[in-house]
């Protein structure tokens, strides 16, 4: 029995690194510190386990399987390199370089996450930090649209809201807590104040938000919010220490989308002439910052970048996967450590069952269930190490805790497997 | 008297049940538990007849599913919540404004009550691959 | 590797004293050697400017701050694509190049080592990932300290000797190269949003002065024998009247004692930033003659311009409050990143142009520096890549330096403030080609003590840049074809292998990360780590053994050992 300390978690974008986890033999046996879904990801790691490789539905050797998704891709005038969030970043890169040698794209689920986010940032930037400061300086913590116990679960505890820190020692004390949501959720019952605002009308509450920090008195309910309560939330952000709005989908993914996201960093940065005032967007993926990250170095686009010319272009909207599939564009598809069968609308999912897709995971999905060849893969952060992006934008190195299952090879292994069969197709052709 | 249906405001999202059940596998019996109902109101659910576990029909201009409901106190009437999943994903359509990112959140949906059973993950993958 | 025979060239290695001598370098086995093989690779250099490889002593190239550039600037790619190639990476290029693009640009310039100027010790990790994506140059990172709360706490401790651990302990944990300081105190103090005023302000808490941090850090640097001196952005960067915060500055490091073979204790960055007169951004004008002889009397001083560009570029720095201020002044987008416990940087795009009064004043600044510091072993061309400019501009700032016809043509077209405002109108000096030597290779590998770089003797690396310019005929009125050939390289020569023919990327091996590792007392290091892994438990949200970054980030890391003077 051997007790690995230090374990980085490879579920959600709050990368806790303080994982303690039992190993027997080649088995987990226990994970300490984990959440209940980190919890889940080490102890059933086993479980549901894609037994071979597949070619449509057969089970074949590895090299068979390789051949078979290079013959696609090497063909293809259209593809489509889609997921990379949930992996590690060596693995990221593979996908950028298999993208840029097949003339396809490649696209992250950054694009039905906080894609949107990045487009706002493009337009008028972020007032960003990292998370460290928010537990050792933060006494106004504002959570809008987003809510950790689902997505983020030791978020409260590691980070936000009950830390003690080098300016906030008494902790949860210390701080005044915001929740801002269309409905009531567990965050609502941790928070100090609740506010609900009507569907869709996140835009119009920054705003009025933006204006009374500016010096306008509201005078009238904006989404469904009183005005004394904006024009004292307003008050209250002026005058708090340091204060940080944690975003999540419940911005990006409603009416407005980056326009939500480009008034609320206005509305932060306006602050600054105050106070000291930071937003960060709550990623999803555990490494869905390091798919923006890696592909943004080498390409210099975080997402939605298409090799069609020889040289990196970018467009969300026309390079997204959700569009190109709804479309019927693309005539492959690669998917790494994704399932956009089940992620995405029907209407996009099911372009990927009328063209050979080609799918790299560890459990069945609905997306291994329709792909054409299917190779089942290592378990970045579990059975093979790896480098990691933090929702703030800060890496970690992942472990390798136990051996990989069946003796699988990792993404990064097949994705070299796959690129150098292109490249050869390639030069045949 | 119950109604027929009801419209209310669909939004989907993330679960702590859904990200376990996700990490058992998709195929999993938790997985499925947690990702084929939608949260209604109670309100919402007593006007329709409809109890916890019963089933409904969800429509939206993009598509139907049917699923269990489950009630919810904390959710105000008009307002209903659905897991992130390949059920949700029937309802949601793949419009994106040109910005790359779907509608999840905020769209019109009618609830009914329905008998029709809950699809499997096998028959929902069916129909995408039926291409209908 | 075949052995290569460069032959006939004319050859300008002011290390050793050569000026313009037609001779053969040879190279074998990646060196500079006295012989090579019978079979050696010729190439005929007959007629062409010989050197060593640049060195860049001050870019941005790789780590959260570029990359936040990269991010939020799609517009500056979309008009300089870079297709793939046999050979190379497909990418983009400008302002914000991406790594591939950045490491084949500086080869096909002929610079084959360059230096990421600002590390943030959490962002270290992604630093050295980006690094190995940037192919063919050998690099370093430079550490950020200057609001490092380790180094807050023991300047206020007053305990020299641990605060020399520390920064042993964090160049080794962030496999960095030199101490890098920016805007002392006023970063940590941005954490509450406010700044520093000058040298004497006072850092919120801690109650220490950026004078005491830039002191105690440079001492501590000497007496650990660091390869380099600290690497120091000033106070007061971009706030005209700021030339006298920068003179204070090197006077306050004026009388440490420099480590053992160099009499430099400072080096101050993109001088240019902090060489400003006047009051405010209308009344502006040239500090420059200040700064530069202040510099002429004092030794200790090293410097490199951050030289001013007309284009659309990138600024980003360590400096978040600096970059907020720039934000207010442009209205352009900002992206603020703080780091815990450590760091901060702001990005905000920027446009330098000629028709601006301010614009032309800082262009004519850095030339005059240039100009005015007597001493090329001290003024290191740069163009702070990219907050001047791209460094793909580094053919024109040298034309400017060659040819005063060159800038009297640019002066011409530009705002009538660089006349009246500078004094670059009344200088008459033009580099020669041994001081371009000078000042982009040997004066800068000199002063990071990189011995096998920067000049051509037996043992040099094997890192050699040849273009087509016939030196013995060039006059600076021919000043665009200078800019031309030092654009594209006639050969760059890499550790031994031909890289870059005729400005076209041949070959891409992956050049090294340089990394100091500065041996601390056995008895010290114990006391030291166990109050820094104390803290690290209370206030970092990384825990203190998946802070420091791990072998496998350096494939190709060169360990440079260091034995400081130690009291105890």
């Amino acid at each position: 029995m051997a007790v690995i300390t230090d374990v980085v978690c490879p579920f959600c974008g709050c990368l806790c690194d303080d994982l303690e986890i039992t190993v027997e033999g080649n088995e987990i046996k226990g994970a300490k510190n984990a959440c209940a879904i980190s919890r889940s990801k080490f102890m059933s790691h086993g479980e549901n386990r894609i037994r071979t490789p597949t070619v449509k539905g057969k089970e074949v050797s590895l090299e068979k399987a390789v051949e078979a998704a290079a013959k696609a891709l090497a063909s293809a005038k259209r593809p489509i390199v889609y997921g990379l969030s949930s992996t590690e970043c060596d693995a990221i890169a593979r996908c950028v370089e298999l993208a840029e040698i097949t003339g396809g794209v490649v696209d992250n689920t950054a694009s039905v996450c906080h894609g949107p986010t990045i487009l706002a940032l493009q337009q008028v930037g972020e007032s960003k930090t990292s998370l460290g400061e928010v537990k050792n300086r933060a006494d106004l913590v504002i959570f809008w649209g987003s809510n950790p116990p689902a997505a983020h679960i030791r978020h409260f505890v590691r980070y936000s809201v009950t830390p003690r820190g080098l300016y906030v020692p008494e902790g949860r004390k210390g701080r005044y807590v915001v929740h801002v949501d269309v409905r009531e959720t567990p965050t609502s019952r941790v928070a100090d104040q609740f506010i609900k605002v009507d569907h869709g009308g996140d835009f119009e509450l920054l705003l009025a938000l933006r204006a009374a920090v500016r010096g306008a008195k509201i005078t009238e309910d904006i989404s469904g919010v009183p005005a004394e309560e904006i024009n004292a939330l307003a008050k209250r952000m002026k005058e708090a220490k340091m204060g940080i709005v944690f975003f999540g989908l419940g911005l990006t993914q409603s009416d407005g989308r980056h326009m939500n996201i480009d008034v609320a960093v206005g509305l932060v940065a306006e602050l600054n002439h105050h106070t000291k005032f930071v937003l960060t967007p709550m990623r999803g993926h555990y490494n869905v910052a390091g798919a923006n990250t890696v592909t943004t170095w080498q390409t210099g686009y975080p997402y939605a970048v298409d090799f069609a010319r020889g040289y990196p272009r970018y467009n969300p909207g026309e390079y997204t996967a959700v569009d190109m599939l709804a479309k019927g564009e693309p005539d492959a598809a690669i998917i790494v450590a994704s399932d956009p069968a089940a992620t995405f609308p029907a209407n996009s999912a099911k372009h990927l069952a009328r063209i050979p897709t080609i799918t790299l995971d560890q459990k069945v999905t609905p997306t291994t269930m329709l792909s054409d060849v299917v190779i089942p893969v290592a378990t970045a952060g579990i059975e093979v190490e790896g480098t990691a992006y933090r929702m703030d934008g800060f890496s970690l190195r992942l472990s390798k805790v136990v051996e990989p299952h069946g003796g699988v090879k990792s993404d990064r292994e097949v994705l070299d497997m796959i690129i150098e069969r292109v490249k050869a197709l390639k030069e045949d052709a | 008297m119950f109604v027929e249906k009801i419209t209310v405001i669909l939004i989907s999202g993330r679960t702590s049940q859904q990200g376990v059940g996700l990490e058992v596998g998709k195929t999993s019996e938790e997985y499925f538990e947690s990702v084929t109902y939608i949260e209604l109101s109670t309100g919402d659910a007593g006007s329709l007849g409809v109890g916890d576990g019963d089933q409904v029909k969800v429509e939206t201009a993009h598509g139907s599913v049917v699923v269990s409901a489950k009630l919810s106190d904390k959710l105000e009437p008009g307002t209903s919540f659905f897991p992130y999943g390949i059920w949700a994903n029937q309802v949601f359509g793949s419009e994106t404004g040109g910005t790359g990112m779907p509608h999840f959140k905020g769209i019109e949906a009618e609830i009914s009550p329905s008998s029709a059973g809950v699809p499997s993950l096998a028959d929902l993958v069916a129909t995408l691959k039926g291409g209908s | 590797m075949e052995d290569l025979k460069i032959k006939g060239g004319y050859v300008y290695d002011p290390l050793n004293g050569v000026d313009g001598d037609a001779m053969d370098v040879l190279i074998s086995g990646g060196k500079v050697v006295e012989k090579v093989g019978r079979d050696a690779k010729v190439i005929d250099a007959k007629g062409k400017l010989v050197m060593a490889g640049g060195v860049d002593l001050h870019s941005h190239i790789a780590g959260s701050k570029i990359n936040i550039g990269r991010l939020m600037r799609p517009e500056d790619h979309r008009k300089d694509v870079v297709p793939r190639t046999r050979v190379t990476r497909a990418g983009v290029g400008y302002s914000c190049p991406s790594t591939f693009v950045a490491g084949y640009r500086y080869a096909q310039m002929g610079y084959t080592a360059v230096m990421e100027a600002a590390m943030p010790p959490l962002g270290a990790r992604h630093v050295h990932e980006e690094l190995n994506d940037t192919p063919i140059i050998d690099k370093s990172a430079f550490t950020l300290f200057g609001n490092n709360h380790f180094t807050l706490k023991y300047v206020k401790e007053g305990d020299l000797e641990k605060l020399k651990a520390f920064i042993s302990w964090l160049l080794r944990a962030t496999r960095g190269y030199a101490v890098k300081i920016v805007n002392p105190g006023g970063v940590e103090n941005w954490k509450w949003g406010k700044n520093v005023g000058g040298l004497d302000d006072l850092v919120y808490n801690y109650e220490v002065s950026p004078r005491q941090i830039v002191t105690m850090l440079a001492q501590a640097n000497e007496e650990l024998g660091l390869p380099h001196t600290i690497h120091l952005h000033c106070n007061n960067l971009g706030v005209p009247g700021n030339y006298e915060t920068t003179i204070d500055t090197m006077e306050a490091v004026k009388g440490i004692r420099p480590a053992d073979g160099r009499k430099a204790t400072v080096h101050v960055v993109h001088c240019q930033f902090n060489s400003l007169d006047g009051d405010n951004w209308m009344n502006v004008k040239s500090g420059a003659s200040k700064v530069a002889k202040y510099v002429n009397a004092n030794e200790h001083v090293t410097l490199d311009l951050g030289q001013a560009i007309f284009t659309d570029t990138t600024t980003m720095t360590g400096d978040g409050p600096w970059q907020f201020r720039l934000w207010n002044i442009t209205g352009n987008k900002w992206v603020n990143s703080d780091v815990e416990m450590e760091a901060g940087a702001g990005v905000v795009p920027y446009t330098f142009k000629k028709d601006n009064p301010a614009n032309a004043i800082q262009w004519g600044i850095g030339l005059e520096l240039a100009l005015l510091i007597e001493d090329p072993w001290r003024v290191y061309m740069t163009t702070d890549h990219p907050n001047g400019g791209p460094f793909t501009f580094y053919p024109t700032v040298i034309s400017w330096l060659m040819s005063r016809q060159a800038r009297t043509d640019l002066m011409r077209e530009m705002n009538k403030s660089v006349l009246r405002r500078t004094t670059l109108p009344n200088i008459y000096r033009e580099y020669t080609f041994g001081e371009i030597a000078t000042v982009t290779r040997a004066a800068t590998a000199k002063a990071l003590g990189l011995k096998d770089k920067g000049h051509l003797g037996i043992g040099a690396d094997g890192d050699v840049s040849v273009y087509h310019l016939d030196p013995t005929a060039w006059r600076p009125s021919m000043y665009r074809d200078l800019e031309k050939s030092l654009a594209r390289a006639a050969y760059t020569v890499k550790g031994g292998e031909i890289v870059v023919k005729d400005g076209v990327v041949t070959a891409t091996p992956l050049g090294s990360t340089f990394w100091v590792d500065s041996k601390i007392p056995e008895k010290l290091e114990a006391e030291v780590m166990k109050e820094i892994e104390a803290d690290f438990d209370k206030y970092y949200t990384v825990g203190f053994r998946n802070y420091p970054v791990e072998d496998a980030y350096l494939p190709t890391g060169v360990r440079m050992e260091t034995k400081g003077r130690w009291a105890r």
